[in-house]
């Protein structure tokens, strides 16, 4: 199994379900980013921050 | 091959007294096997745990308070140590791992001590190195790639446990998917709570504009009485402030009162003194008057005086005629004379012509009588009258009088000038004279007292102005937070949206990953196991369920049961399972397997032996010549890396590692 086949499954997905393929590459990209840490606070904020920033929601 | 040891130390581990060293060298192209022989008891599973304890700080079946050289702690030593050499992706990494030990009597006591140090192209790495080894290969994967050869087995069983199908998911790299469908379900909670929250607010946006007003009304009420309050307390403070200054005026005119008073006092019996001369004068003015009338009276006097001498006169003559009349009348009533003869006619005319003129005489001085009697009075009254001028005359000496007149200007010379200084004076005591001192004080008193009173109702007053405030601002807080509510309803429905949209995503993701990664594991796995079993013309495939436990599928497609495969057969199939679980990650780390071969027999140990080189991976197999016989060897002359020898010093009673030239 390749990255090629994975990413198919990720844009087809997200065509289905109305979502952003970038914003789910940027969620998933912090997710790996922080999956071998011992502490993984503050994951569910930087979600949200990508998610309302997709919407174009500025604080 | 992204990840290859290039060199394994060991110091004063386990059989291992001092240093022995594992030198694999670099990686070479299709030559991925390396072989350390080593008899039962010499030290491979010892350089097994050695491996598995670099990376992570943790064995299977030991303690690291039981891994130090027996040797080396007689002699003292109390640290050990093991350390790896390796490349991964690209980059020269250098682990070293430490323990050390209290010692007492020879034996090792209590917890030993860890440090772990990792260079990465020989920069030392100072922070986060437990992150980074855990990047490069997952404590969960661990187990699939330094193993027992007799403990995989249990990867051959019916179903497997949770925390190998975590491991497995780690391998395959679902867990960051997974980590993002559970945040992301979490993250909806969230918002689903936040919105829950912002249509209570808003809900309550009503009531609160509502008690916001009621706090407002209330507000100013109490600031109103606020103001009021002081404002008496002003007005109260410059009443106190002229009370005091009036009091202190009223202490300093204490002595101008008191001298002002003595001067009225002066005044008065000056005035008296005046009034005094002045009826005094006035009786001298009459006395004069009186002394021009003395004459006349004197005159007057006379005059009466020289009718009172006629009348006294007048009053032997009237006494003489009552007698005469008495005598007459006497003779008429007789009728005869004195000489006896009888009265005629003519003598009894004569008789009573004198008595008429007689008794005209007699009424006459009756009259003057009365009158004399009119004048005694008069005479004794002028008399009187006379003594008392003749008096006054006496006292109305002009030269008495002129003093008097003198000493009665002075005094009303006197009398203005106490009247200028007394005007001058209360003038300047402008009015206080009538102050009541005492009583400016005692007021003086009350008022302070309001106003310590007054301060306390203003403070009161105060606090109760502070906790409005504060109800207002709650309300404040909580209509912002509904008006905010209203705007920021929109926006976390929509986040609301994306986040179960996204979860939905990664939650087909993750079925689809562990389908997609579930087809490729078996592709490869199955791979293996038609290179390695002895069954080929019983057994197709190999198929895993759910939680990845793998299963035998015959070309009749029926599933094999586990209790029906032999040790052999189950450790084909963990094998297999392993073998497609590493050539279905990008994790590539080296297997290294003790003993790989333990229940396999000559044809599984061959089917292995020609699968091991076809994984994209380095593969130590720590075997002893029964597992891999050195006669074979030269069949793996092809893909063989290297060849080590683990060796015994039995008088020395320690374990070596030699690199074997091939």
């Amino acid at each position: 199994m390749d990255d090629r086949q994975v990413e198919d499954i990720l844009q087809e997905l997200c065509q289905e379900h109305n979502v952003s393929v970038e914003l789910m590459r940027e969620m998933l990209k912090e997710e790996r980013s922080v999956r071998h840490l011992q502490k993984r606070r503050g994951v569910t904020e930087r979600l949200r921050t990508m998610i309302e920033k997709s919407l174009g929601v500025t604080e | 091959m992204s990840f290859h040891f290039l060199r394994l130390t060991l110091r004063d581990w386990l059989v291992y007294e001092g240093e022995a060293s594992a030198s694999f060298g670099p990686p070479r192209d299709g030559r991925n096997i390396w072989v350390i022989y080593g008899l039962n008891g010499y030290g491979k599973t010892s350089l097994l745990r050695a491996i598995q304890w670099l990376f992570h700080g943790r064995m299977p079946d030991r303690h690291i308070r039981t891994c130090f050289n027996h040797h080396a702690v007689q002699a003292g030593r109390s640290e050990l140590s093991v350390s790896a050499e390796f490349i991964y992706n690209g980059q020269h990494y250098h682990l070293i791992r430490r323990a050390e030990a209290s010692i007492n009597n020879g034996e090792v006591i209590g917890y030993p001590r860890e440090t772990v140090e990792l260079a990465v192209d020989q920069e030392v790495q100072q922070a986060g190195i437990a992150d980074k080894i855990d990047q490069i290969l997952p404590k969960e994967c661990q187990q699939f790639f330094f193993f027992d050869g007799l403990e995989i087995e249990k990867y051959a069983t019916d179903t497997h446990t949770d925390e190998t199908q975590e491991a497995i998911e780690t391998v395959l790299g679902i867990p960051e998917v997974r980590n993002l469908c559970d945040d992301l379900e979490k993250l909806s909670n969230d918002l689903e709570r936040e919105r829950d929250q912002l249509l209570r607010d808003q809900s309550a946006y009503q009531d609160l504009s509502e008690q916001k007003e009621e706090a407002k009304v209330q507000l100013d009420a109490v600031k109103e009485t606020l103001r009021n309050l002081k404002s008496q307390y002003g007005n109260l403070q410059e009443q106190i402030d002229r009370l005091e200054e009036r009091a202190s005026t009223l202490k300093q005119a204490e002595d101008e009162i008191s001298y002002l008073r003595d001067l009225r006092r002066r005044k008065e019996e000056l005035e008296e003194r005046l009034d005094n001369y002045e009826a005094e004068l006035q009786g001298y003015l009459k006395v004069v008057a009186q002394r021009l009338v003395l004459s006349l009276l004197k005159e007057q006097l006379n005059q009466l005086q020289t009718q009172v001498n006629k009348a006294e006169r007048t009053s032997e003559r009237l006494a003489h005629a009552k007698a005469q009349t008495e005598f007459i009348k006497e003779l008429l009533n007789d009728a005869s004379c004195v000489c006896g003869r009888e009265l005629d006619k003519e003598a009894r005319r004569f008789l009573e012509r004198r008595l008429e003129e007689l008794e005209d005489q007699l009424a006459t001085s009756r009259r003057l009588q009365e009158r004399v009697g009119s004048c005694t009075v008069a005479v004794t009254e002028l008399k009187d009258l006379e003594s008392r001028i003749r008096y006054i005359e006496g006292l109305a000496d002009p030269d008495v009088i002129q003093r008097a007149l003198l000493t009665k200007y002075k005094l009303q010379i006197d009398r203005e000038e106490l009247e200028q200084e007394i005007a001058m004076r209360e003038k300047k005591l402008e009015g206080n004279e009538d102050a009541d001192v005492g009583q400016v004080f005692t007021t003086l008193g009350e008022k302070k007292q309001n106003l310590i009173d007054m301060e306390s109702r203003i403070k009161s007053a105060e606090e109760e102005v502070k906790k409005a405030e504060r109800f207002l601002d709650e309300r404040q807080d909580a209509l912002n937070r509904a008006v905010r509510a209203i705007d920021d309803k929109r926006r976390v429905v929509d986040t609301l949206q994306v986040t179960l949209d996204a979860h939905a995503v990664a939650r087909e993701m993750i079925e689809r990953l562990l389908q997609l990664r579930r087809d490729a594991i078996e592709r490869h796995m199955t791979n293996v196991f038609r290179m390695v079993t002895n069954k080929k013309q019983e057994y197709d495939r190999i198929e895993l369920a759910e939680d990845f436990a793998p299963c035998i599928v015959t070309h009749s497609g029926q599933m094999m049961k586990r209790n029906e495969l032999s040790a052999g057969e189950k450790e084909v199939i963990a094998f297999s399972f392993i073998a497609g679980l590493n050539q279905s990650t990008q994790t590539n780390a080296p297997l290294v397997m003790d003993t790989p071969f333990g229940h396999l027999d000559v044809s599984h140990r061959n089917g292995l032996l020609e699968a091991l080189p076809k994984l994209p991976c380095q593969v130590v197999l720590l075997a002893t010549d029964r597992d891999l016989p050195e006669e074979e060897l030269p069949n793996l002359s092809y893909c063989l890396g290297g060849r080590l020898d683990i060796v015994r010093d039995e008088i020395g009673e320690k374990s070596r590692i030699e690199t074997t030239p091939m």
